[in-house]
């Protein structure tokens, strides 16, 4: 904790703002029975405004949704606040069936009588952990209903049959949404009302340089210089509708480098992880000549990592 | 929202382009195609930082002003030429890949020209292609022979990286007018050019777009696009004469032949040949049968069809005018460039070696010494280069050489240069030693002139003798 907190202050984040958040640890110190709930740092985000926004956020006792394209850095700043936060995280990935069973719990049998098994927004909602509702927009706003009292000033869940859930003072919502992305809908107004909205933008080129260098910390400066700049190239790309945003794929580019680093070829690491993200063969070639422009296909790993 | 919808080809271009000019807001002027109609990564790498780093504006008004030159192919690929090395220098810290990828393209030259058949050759202008040849042989690191003016144009088009849109077109201009006599201030400002068609293409250098292409068909125009871009008549044999019932119909209505049938066949066979071989004619007083009106009525049909169609081609021609204006220029322009070329491959002069006949009088009229070959096995050793660009010099040297071997040899009036064994040559007015190497100066055959001036009569190649004074 003490390594991300000072990262942070290395990144010029309101030192008041991660005093607050220390405190905070302090005053709700998390279930030592969910401890291994509490993620580890494994990569930063890297965004000083978007880090001071969030965590004054939180501070306030509100719920958090961060909104933006793919590969802007969200779930791994809902995990980054979690750990900076010391919360147990429960993870919900939503998609078209979600239904309010799915995220309060359902009743089960358990040999003896029928009781109430807590689903992920309980169990965070009691034991004062960070809910992540992941792509929340891809569900249906009915079964997102459920919700709105554990969101709003109410803080609670009312389980019929069952007794009314308090929403731990220490536990906060944090939700991502990637609008315009393919199975998406809008969130109604009834639902985003009840967040602060944090629109992610698309990580720089000289936080991502970082990022690069901080999980390969071997990487040669001109290349790592070079695959940045082919990050924005086809994000740009995409922006304009020329290709779509599968390839603008931040982890992978990671795992890209990653496969370099096993023994691949920069061109057949790329076509792994990135070419082949989407399944149009034209729009392939699209990618393919962006990623020819820039990034010879025969780099070993020897010149990426010489570093 | 409303796109525009590009081909797959043209769609690939223009996302190079815009991938290297970092943005997509312009519609780009020029695309790059390989010669198989696939888009030139390279050169369409080179446009697109063209519009990054260099105001396009400007490149493009300075292209318009000399678009309406015959040459204008000519310089656009000198240009661009020159434009590749500007933008290739600023950018290459940036993209690294260029180096590589410029390597390439370098590698991909040399393979296509390679395979390149001397038609293909001549269809482009040996201008370009031997500026090409430097550039990538430079690229390769390879050693290219060629002559001081094409190493001097070569220098020039090494567009600095330090140039801005306003220097690359200064010097161009220089170089159109150091080298091309083209002095671009003077030159009438041409139309806009943009969409249509350049021609043939040069492999690998940027094209006009969106290009169009005037297909010229035979036949009856359901022909395969790809194939028949062909002019002239598909058959030069004679066909075989009309059948009875057409000759029929074509005595009824246009009336009986009014010379004998051996007179037809005869003028026939003077007249229908070649491109006209599958015509035939019919001469006629006009005098029609009585029951030539059934057909007069069929063929009032066709005369209205021809009328229509007439009406339909002159409608074409007036919308599809500025296409077709512009294919004839660059058909015209192409065909200059040919035979400029032939003018321009001729051997240099020198100021001694071998006497260029025809030259001699230069000497003597304007005081030009540059009368002389200069050795040909220098010459030849001189022009390395790729084994195609070798080989295709010899071919022109061997097609040219008939009329420039040999060398003049002077001599004082009645006196044998070669005493010993051999003819007497004391009495000869001249003589010409095929395969000889010896040489003169212009100064030399200065003294000379008058005796070989007369010689040079139609037919002679002797070229030494007595004093026309004398």
């Amino acid at each position: 904790m003490a390594e991300l907190t000072e990262l942070l202050e290395k990144e010029g984040v309101d030192k008041g703002l991660l005093a607050g958040a220390a405190e905070f640890r302090k005053a709700y110190p998390a279930d030592p029975d969910f401890a291994d709930r509490i993620p580890e740092v494994s990569a930063l985000y890297y965004g000083k405004t978007v880090w001071e926004e969030a965590v004054a956020v939180l501070l306030s006792g509100r719920n958090l949704l961060l909104a933006g394209p793919k590969a802007t850095g969200k779930n791994l700043l809902c995990e980054n606040l979690a750990a900076l936060f010391g919360r147990p995280v429960w993870n919900v990935s939503f998609h078209i069936g979600t239904d309010a069973a799915g995220l309060i719990g359902t009743d089960t049998f358990d040999g003896e009588k029928v009781s109430f098994r807590k689903g992920p927004v309980c169990m965070s909602a009691e034991k004062g952990g960070f809910c992540i509702l992941d792509e929340i927009n891809m569900a249906r706003n009915e079964s997102l209903a459920v919700l709105h009292a554990a969101l709003d000033h109410r803080r609670i869940i009312d389980v019929p049959g069952y007794d009314l859930i308090r929403v731990d003072r220490a536990a906060r919502f944090i939700a991502t949404m990637n609008y315009g992305y393919a199975g998406t809908r809008d969130l109604n107004e009834a639902l985003s009302s009840r967040f602060a909205i944090i629109t992610m933008p698309q990580i720089t080129e000289e936080n991502m340089l970082r990022l690069l260098r901080r999980n390969f910390p071997d990487i040669s400066e001109r290349i790592a210089g070079q695959f940045v700049k082919l990050f924005g190239e086809l994000a740009r790309k995409a922006e304009k509708s020329e290709i779509s945003d599968r390839a603008v794929d931040m982890r992978g580019m990671l795992d890209a480098l990653d496969l370099i680093r096993q023994g691949l070829s920069s061109g057949q690491a790329l076509e792994l992880t990135i070419v082949s993200k989407t399944f149009d063969r034209y729009e392939q070639t699209l990618i393919r000549d962006c990623i020819g422009s820039r990034i010879p296909a025969d780099l070993d790993r020897s010149v990426v990592f010489a570093g | 929202m409303i796109k525009r919808q590009y081909s797959g080809n043209e769609r690939r271009a223009r996302n190079y382009i815009w991938n290297a000019a970092g943005r997509y807001d312009f519609e780009p002027s020029f695309l790059a195609f390989s010669p198989d109609g696939s888009p030139d990564m390279y050169y369409n790498l080179v446009i697109g930082l063209a519009y990054k780093w260099l105001d396009m504006e400007a490149i493009q008004e300075f292209i318009k002003r000399y678009s309406a030159s015959r040459s204008a192919e000519e310089f656009d690929d000198l240009f661009w030429l020159g434009l590749e090395n500007c933008v290739y220098e600023k950018e290459i810290g940036e993209r690294p890949v260029l180096e590589k990828l410029r390597r390439e393209k370098a590698e991909a030259w040399f393979k296509s020209s390679a395979d390149m058949s001397r038609q293909q050759m001549e269809m482009q202008s040996m201008t370009v292609y031997e500026q090409q040849m430097i550039r990538w042989s430079e690229v390769l690191g390879r050693f290219c022979h060629t002559g001081k003016r094409s190493l001097a144009l070569a220098g020039r088009l090494l567009f600095s990286g330090s140039l801005d849109a306003e220097g690359a077109v200064g010097e161009m201009t220089g170089i159109l007018l150091d080298f091309f006599r083209t002095d671009i201030s003077r030159l009438k400002e041409g139309g806009e050019r943009k969409g249509i068609l350049s021609g043939l293409s040069l492999p690998g250098l940027p094209w006009k777009a969106p290009r169009q292409r005037l297909f010229l068909r035979t036949g009856d125009g359901r022909g395969d696009l790809d194939t028949n871009v062909r002019l002239g008549h598909t058959m030069n044999r004679r066909v075989s004469l009309p059948s009875g019932p057409d000759m029929d119909f074509v005595r009824a209505a246009f009336g009986e032949p009014s010379l004998p049938e051996r007179e037809m066949t005869a003028l026939e066979a003077d007249c229908c040949r070649d491109l006209h071989a599958a015509c035939r004619l019919h001469v006629t007083d006009g005098v029609r049968k009585e029951q030539g009106r059934e057909a007069f009525g069929e063929l009032s049909g066709i005369l209205k069809r021809a009328a229509d169609q007439e009406k339909a081609n002159r409608r074409f021609v007036s919308d599809n005018a500025l296409l077709i204006h512009e294919s004839i220029r660059e058909l015209s322009a192409r065909l200059d460039l040919l035979f400029a070329e032939y003018f321009r491959r001729m051997p240099e002069r020198g100021r001694s070696g071998s006497l260029i006949p025809e030259k001699a009088y230069r000497l003597k009229v304007f005081r030009d010494p540059s009368v002389f070959l200069p050795g040909r096995g220098a010459d030849r050793k001189k022009r390395g280069g790729h084994p195609a660009s070798g080989r295709f010099h010899v071919q022109n040297e061997c097609a040219g050489d008939h009329s420039l071997r040999g060398v003049y040899h002077g001599r004082e009036p009645g006196k044998d240069p070669y005493p010993g064994p051999g003819p007497d040559l004391s009495d000869d007015p001249g003589h010409y030693r095929s395969g000889e190497t010896q040489e003169h100066s212009g100064e030399e055959l200065r003294q000379d002139l008058p005796v070989f001036l007369r010689r040079l009569e139609p037919g002679r190649t002797c070229l030494s003798g007595a004093p026309v004074s004398a």
